[in-house]
């Protein structure tokens, strides 16, 4: 695995996170740490179901207020989703499972809309989803999905302020959008090819410093 | 299905305490309160919660030959039934944004030994979440933009589909066929004022994403909609209102073949209360189910609730 670009990318972002919460605006920043159980959705192999697992989502979250309790928030995150391939065997036994693990360097875009005198949130937006690696039952398939993936995000938060420091945890939908699935090597024997995209709940804590004045 | 079923009831603790800057709990415009169905959504930033659960029948079915090798098999007029299942909840953001998620139903089912051959049974599930914004408002008009995104599974027990595939020697033909499609959307809508008794609602919408149909793998699709609404109560002084919808689609989810657009028609008679809107639909479903089959006509009732905050 090749996590090179994607460490890359984290850094510019994060940079790019501070330059923007400058003194000039009322921002914070800070870093993120959940749990993914989106999985995969879609066309499976005959007689095999997907079933969700647990994966990892860490990462750096920015926002700055663009408006009255309105914020614009960039998380660009290390998000692991997790699936196991369950297909039923002809004799009578144990389906066989194997398990599918998708890492991306994820981008959510998000605007969050402050409830309750700034204690809960409503967020929404889109996120953009770049593969770093993608394996079945420990063998790299990383060629047989797309390198970048569109996704909704719903999230609702509860914000948790001790000091200057605000604690957040949010639960939120994540939709992906685009098929995840190349296709390549299904167009390649002359079949449909199968459509694919996660989807499924996120569970994340974090915590936001302010920067810049208010 | 249950993720979404989680995110609705978030979604609904998070809008529980509405930013109220807006005028009144229903859509009104110049002394106007609006009629709006399911069919054609209207065009005002409100919290609401909504269910409905409706069935229609089809009128008679005459489907041609079926033509197996060299052989040539009469069948028998069929029918099909329709059921829906639907429900939704929008909360105010602010005043000039909603989010909104739905969750949806429908089955198709062909209820005599030739529909059920020629059609199968269709199972349409999913949701759908978005935000519906403000964009203008006059003392008579409201214009909204929408965008969302829609997960729906169709779920097709397809017999005729699976007899062709094993004629023309497809690679694991399928009987019961399962389709996944996620599509994004995103539109206008627009409500008139005509007068304190009479209110227009249109719509238009494009989407694009997974086609509904195995047959194609991405489409673009639209959406086109006009209601008109009448409210008893400045004239008669009773809480009663009217509206009549249409709807034409150019991608319908329930079809087997793509067979261009589909229209949909609803008549509403509704109790409309301060805060409620308890409505009764006639729906009517002009469709052309197969290619081979002429277009048919379905009717139905449908009984809707949706309560304003």
């Amino acid at each position: 695995m090749d996590a090179r670009p994607g460490r890359l990318f984290v850094l510019v972002l994060a940079a790019a996170l501070v330059a923007v919460a400058g003194p000039a605006h009322a921002g914070s920043i800070g870093v993120q740490l959940g749990v993914d159980r989106s999985g995969v959705d879609g066309d499976s192999p005959p007689n095999s179901q997907y079933i969700d697992k647990y994966g990892l989502v860490a990462g750096l979250q920015g926002e700055i207020g663009f408006a009255h309790d309105l914020l614009l928030s960039l998380q660009p995150s290390f998000v692991q989703k997790r699936s196991s391939v369950q297909t039923a065997t002809t004799r009578s036994g144990d389906p066989i499972e194997r398990e599918l693990g998708l890492d991306y360097v994820s981008v959510p875009l998000l605007v969050k809309f402050a409830k309750a005198g700034g204690r809960t949130y409503f967020a929404g937006g889109v996120s953009v989803d770049f593969l770093s690696a993608a394996t079945l039952a420990g063998q790299d398939v990383k060629s047989s999905f797309n390198s970048t993936g569109l996704g909704a995000v719903l999230g609702f938060g509860v914000v948790f302020p001790v000091g200057r420091t605000r604690f957040t945890t949010e639960l939120r939908l994540a939709q992906g959008l685009s098929n995840i699935n190349s296709g390549g090597i299904a167009a390649a024997a002359g079949a449909l090819a199968p459509r694919l995209h996660s989807s499924g709940l996120q569970l994340i804590v974090g915590s936001l410093f302010p920067m810049g004045k208010r | 299905m249950r993720y979404a079923a989680v995110a609705l009831v978030l979604l609904a603790l998070c809008a529980s305490s509405p930013a109220r800057a807006q005028e009144g709990p229903r859509p009104e415009l110049a002394g106007h309160t609006f009629v709006s169905t399911d069919l054609v959504p209207d065009a005002f930033v409100r919290t609401y919660a909504r269910t409905s659960l409706g069935a229609a029948v089809s009128q008679s079915v005459d489907y041609p030959p079926i033509v197996v090798g060299t052989d040539t098999l009469k069948v028998l007029n069929g029918s099909l039934n329709y059921a829906t299942l639907g429900l939704e909840y929008q909360g105010l953001m602010r005043d000039w944004i909603a989010a909104r998620i739905s969750l949806g139903l429908v089955t198709r089912l062909g209820t005599q030994g030739a529909s059920l051959v020629r059609e199968g049974i269709t199972l349409v599930q999913g949701y759908d979440f978005g935000f519906l914004i403000r964009l203008r408002q006059t003392e008579k008009t409201s214009l909204c933009g929408s965008i969302g995104a829609a997960n729906q599974w169709v779920t097709a027990i397809d017999m005729e589909q699976y007899r062709q595939d094993v004629a023309n020697g497809v690679p694991n033909p399928r009987v019961i066929d399962y389709i996944p499609a996620v599509r994004t959307n995103a539109g206008l809508r627009y409500a008139w004022a005509a007068s304190p008794s009479f209110g227009v609602t249109a719509l238009g919408q494009t989407s694009y994403g997974d086609a509904p149909r195995r047959q194609e793998l991405t489409s673009w699709g639209w959406d086109l909609g006009l209601s008109v609404d009448y409210d008893f109560a400045p004239s008669h002084h009773i809480p009663l209102g009217a509206a009549l919808a249409s709807r034409l689609t150019s991608a319908p989810g329930l079809t087997n073949t793509d067979n261009g657009s589909s229209s949909q028609t609803v008549l509403r008679i509704a109790y409309t209360g301060r805060n409620d809107v308890i409505a009764l639909d006639m729906l009517g479903l002009f469709d052309r189910q197969n290619s081979l089959a002429e277009a048919i006509w379905a009717g139905g009732v449908q009984f809707s609730m949706r309560t304003y905050f």
